[in-house]
């Protein structure tokens, strides 16, 4: 196996394998980054906000939750590529619509699903501040603004943290699903390579390993992050 | 979940009325796969190659443009052409009537035979008809690609056997390999590219060839190129071009470097 993996690198494919965790690692942060968003807004709305506005929060968790991810892709996939020719040519962007598109719909479609996850994790954070703080602060005149940065948001990134651990591990496997809209990430790398050189033991051996590296590295962040939040709660 | 998608195709409709459908001049993107050896596969480069490739670059040399591959899985190519996201697909794609309904497809330049690949040992290996096999294989699996003209042929013709479907050849042939499959069904070129990799000490080809023209409602009319079914000029420019290079042998001289054998479809220019 070791020399089989050997002559798969000397072809190049170690490289390809490279670049294509280069743009796993773009298409998750960036997933998760907007997926974190959908989720702080969510959990706001679900929290604070109208009864129908987190009526419809609500749905969207519900469903993007309930159907598998590979559907979810797959729906944005069929359902977008005409939109998005339409809109391309419009506004006279082909070139850009074709060399983008494939990532945007890998990171919006990342993004739903993490997004789904997140509201009700920071929905759950939120729920954790205890209320007597938030009463405290306005006992002392704290302004709304005041409150929210320096009692709630410190406080809700800090609960959050394990559950959003979980959605970025989720969301970075997820990114396997995405190569069948034409973007080479670490899955399509491996697939390719494999076709090419006959030898998918070994390619998918390599991909997995890279699975393994980029999930103990990120896990690595989150520990920081845990520390970083974590500063000043006691008994934590 | 679908609420934003329709939002999103009702705004892009209505700013897509304000535009035009301006084609790209003179680059002709293609849709491939990329992972079916040797038709179409990419090097670590990320360049495309194989006969797809080869029929591609001649292709946009007689039209005189610039050609580009796009490398997406099989399963969205035919999607991707309905909204123009390429131009054309050249990637083995055989000329059905289920497919035509979608896309128009150029004239099916190359034709190309299934055979079986079965353990060697087997009486079927040397089988005189197709029935012969089919009865031999009752109640056994058979291995083919998935989206592929072959399980459409074997479900109808050989409602005895259990077709196993794969989504890559790879995977078909691994396990075949270790047992799993008592035969595999799939175009002859790429069998015997399986049987030169594993050595025939456990496998071998079936005698029997299934032609295309045997079956063509669902085996296919050949190998064509995909092509929107609004670009009526470009499909004449194409059909055109296929018939200059049938002609001159380019297409011959490609089929053999990558197939050992010639899969020119030299009748259909002719008619």
């Amino acid at each position: 196996m070791l020399e089989t993996i050997q002559s798969v690198l000397r072809e190049g494919w170690g490289w390809t394998l490279l670049r294509g965790t280069a743009m796993t690692l773009l298409i998750s942060i960036l997933g998760m980054a907007l997926g974190v968003a959908i989720g702080i807004a969510g959990a706001s709305v679900k929290t604070a906000g109208a009864r129908w506005s987190s009526l419809l929060v609500s749905c969207y968790t519900t469903v993007v939750r309930s159907i598998p991810e590979l559907l979810i892709i797959y729906l944005l996939f069929f359902g977008s590529v005409q939109a998005a020719a339409d809109l391309a040519d419009a506004l006279d962007w082909q070139e850009a619509m074709t060399n983008w598109f494939p990532a945007l719909v890998g990171i919006l479609a990342i993004g739903l699903i993490a997004g789904s996850y997140s509201v009700e994790v920071f929905r759950g954070a939120l729920k954790a501040i205890p209320p007597g703080q938030i009463e405290a602060a306005k006992a002392i005149g704290m302004a709304p603004w005041q409150r929210l940065l320096r009692i709630v948001i410190p406080q809700m990134f800090w609960y959050a943290l394990p559950g959003a651990n979980n959605v970025w591990q989720t969301a970075l496997k997820d990114t396997a699903l995405i190569s069948l809209v034409g973007l080479v990430e670490i899955m399509r790398a491996a697939v390719l390579g494999a076709a090419a050189t006959r030898e998918p033991l070994a390619l998918y051996l390599m991909a997995g390993a890279l699975y393994f590296v980029v999930g103990v590295g990120s896990q690595g962040v989150f520990v920081l992050a845990e520390r970083h939040f974590g500063r000043g709660m006691k008994g934590h | 979940m679908i609420t934003p998608i329709i939002k999103k195709a009702a705004l892009c409709a209505g700013l897509a009325l304000l535009g035009l459908n301006i084609a790209s001049a003179d680059t002709l993107k293609i849709g491939t796969e990329g992972g079916y050896p040797p038709w179409s596969m990419v090097d670590a480069a990320g360049k495309v190659s194989g006969f797809d490739a080869d029929v591609g670059n001649a292709l946009c040399k007689e039209l005189n443009a610039d050609c580009r591959f796009v490398v997406q899985a099989f399963d969205s190519l035919i999607p991707s052409l309905d909204a123009n996201r390429f131009d054309l697909i050249i990637s083995g794609m055989s000329v059905t009537p289920e497919r035509s309904k979608r896309i128009s497809f150029s004239i099916p330049y190359a034709v190309e035979d299934a055979i079986f690949v079965l353990p060697k040992d087997s009486a079927l290996v040397s089988a005189a008809s197709a029935d012969a096999i089919f009865q031999g294989l009752a109640g056994k699996t058979v291995g083919v690609q998935g989206g592929t003209t072959h399980g459409d042929y074997l479900r109808k013709s050989a409602p005895g056997l259990k077709v196993k479907n794969y989504d890559t050849l790879d995977q078909m042939q691994i396990d075949l390999d270790a047992g799993r499959l008592d035969a595999t069904f799939a175009d002859l070129t790429s069998q015997s590219k399986f049987l030169k990799k594993v050595g025939d000490k456990h496998f071998a080809l079936s005698k029997l060839v299934i032609k295309g023209s045997s079956a063509p409602e669902v085996l296919g009319y050949g190998i064509g190129v995909g092509i929107n079914k609004e670009k009526t000029e470009l499909k004449q420019k194409v059909d055109a071009a296929l018939c200059k290079l049938i002609d001159d042998g380019t297409i011959k001289a490609s089929s053999e470097k990558w197939f050992d054998i010639d899969i020119s479809n030299y009748e259909v220019c002719k008619k």
